[in-house]
Formats: C-alpha cells, structure tokens, sequence
C-alpha cells in the first residue's frame, strides 16, 4: 500500500486548513439578518433588516445617497450619482448580496440565512 | 510496454467504467445548492487511466466519456460542466504527477480542481459573484472525495498491475 508523502500531506492540509478559513470568514455571520453600509471602506452600521428605516448618507464627491430598509429588503432609494447602477440594482434580500454606488463609495451588503436562489435562473 | 491494440482495447474499457459512473452520479444529489455541479465520480477512472497508460490516452479517455457521457444522459449544459471539470482535473493531475505527488494528492488536485472549475462553469451560467461564496464547501468536499478517490485508485491500479497492463 502506497503511502501519502511528505508533498501530499503538506499540499493537502494547507488547501484543506485555507478551505475551512475561507469558510469561516464567508459564512460566519449567517443567521444573522442584518445589512451593512459601508462608505469610503468603513463601516457605517449594521442594520437590523425586519426593522424598516431610512439612511441618509454624504458620500466621495458631496454625493447623496437615500437608503431605505423596508419589507424585510433594502434599496437604494435616491442617488445624485452619474449612471445611477445602484438605484437600478433595485431591492436585495439575499445573502452577500450587495448594492455599490461606487461614485459615492458606498456598498451595502445583506447579511442573512436566505441564500439566493440560483435554481430559479438556471431552470 | 503493452502493445497498442492491447492499450486501445483498455482505452475503451476505461471509457465505459467512466459512462458507468458518470451515470451513477447523476443520481447523487450534492448536499450544496451550486447549479449543475456533480462530485466527479468519473476522477476515479482518470487517475487509473493516467497511471497505467499515460498522458495522451488519458486525454483520449477523457473526452470519449465526456462527449459520450453528454450525448447518452446529458445535455450541452452538462457537457460544458463536465468538460470543464474533467479538463481542468487532468491537468491538474498531470502536474502533481510530475510534481512527484503520490496516487493521493494526484487525485486529491483533480478532485479539488473539477469543483473549482465546475464552480467558474456555474459563475458564468448564473452570471452572480456570489456563486464563489460556495467553492470553500465544495473544496472541502472536494478534498475529501479525492483522498478516497486515490485510495480506490491505488488498490486498482495495483490489482491490475500498472507494469503489465
Ligand atoms: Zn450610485
């Protein structure tokens, strides 16, 4: 009987200790149902998603962003922003789904246990 | 060395082991909710092939079940999937042979390599980043069907004896 070697042993556990960290770091707030709003790359608040609000937010370049939390889903209601992409995005419910306005450099990002639901667009 | 009729009569022998569990695996339903992604069963055969004929009749193996596998019980979508995932597999194979990785992390590579590629396969499918979110379970998994993999390949390998073949 063929024994692993030293190389297979070595190459397996770092994938396998990368693939167990990655899942950690990706997974770790699921359950949670809550949405973050970034602006600029920090964190500007974790919102509960069940609890309807408005976020007003002065992003890069005085731009404004009107976010709002209603229906257990977020989108971004206003926008000044050329292109407007982030307006269109329309409303995310789903887990790491995100909305970027990158003019403003604002990104929200919803955390919950819904995962999105990839059988419905390949059917 | 065996002689080449004797190699080609193995070729086709592979092929159909692969048909076979190409099929059984169409029946196992992955715990993960990834589009179109099999456990790659049919690595099994690869690592053999690779093993006791070589390089080019495994890339010929490869592709006779692939396309065969796809025209049988499949579809384009499930030969895009397949063909990826065997591709990638075998190259990846080829590699850590070379590498001087024993029949384990041989088989390991393919088996991590045909989830990462069948996930890229499902990102283009859906077109959604979040289709990544993913790959860290199915390497995991990966992994562990590709160090059973190289145990049920090595056993073989062994029984029908690489030299003679
Ligand atoms: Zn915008």
């Amino acid at each position: 009987m063929v024994h692993m070697n030293k190389r297979d042993m070595i190459l397996i556990t770092v994938i396998v200790l990368l693939a167990a960290l990655s899942y950690i770091l990706l997974h770790h707030g699921d359950g949670d149902n809550v949405v973050s709003v970034y602006v600029k790359g920090s964190l500007h608040g974790t919102y509960d998603l069940s609890v309807p609000r408005q976020i007003h937010i002065v992003g890069d370049n005085g731009i404004i962003n009107d976010i709002e939390i209603s229906d257990g889903s977020v989108f971004m209601k206003y926008s000044d922003c050329p292109g407007q992409q982030c307006v269109n995005t329309g409303r995310i419910d789903r887990n790491n789904e995100s909305i970027c306005c990158a003019p403003a450099g604002t990104l929200i990002t919803v955390h919950t246990a819904k995962e999105p639901d990839y059988d419905a667009i390949t059917k | 060395m065996p002689s080449p009729s004797r190699k080609i009569t193995i070729c086709a022998a592979y092929t159909a082991l692969g048909l076979i569990l190409g099929y059984i695996e169409s029946f196992i339903v992955f715990p993960i909710r990834v589009p179109g992604v099999r456990i790659g069963l049919a690595n099994i055969v690869t690592v053999m092939c690779l093993y006791s004929l070589g390089f080019s009749y495994t890339v010929v193996v490869m592709l006779l079940r692939v396309t065969l596998s796809a025209i049988l019980f499949g579809s384009p979508v499930s030969f895009v999937y397949s063909l990826a995932g065997a591709a990638l597999a075998l190259a990846g194979m080829y590699m850590a042979k070379r590498l001087r990785f024993s029949i384990y992390g041989v088989s390991f590579c393919g088996a991590v390599l045909h989830n990462i590629a069948q996930t890229a396969v499902a990102y283009f499918m859906v077109s959604s980043v979040y289709i990544f979110t993913y790959l860290p379970v199915l390497i995991l998994v990966g992994s562990f069907a590709g160090i059973i993999t190289g145990f049920v390949a090595d056993i073989m390998v062994r029984r029908l004896g690489s030299r003679e073949v």
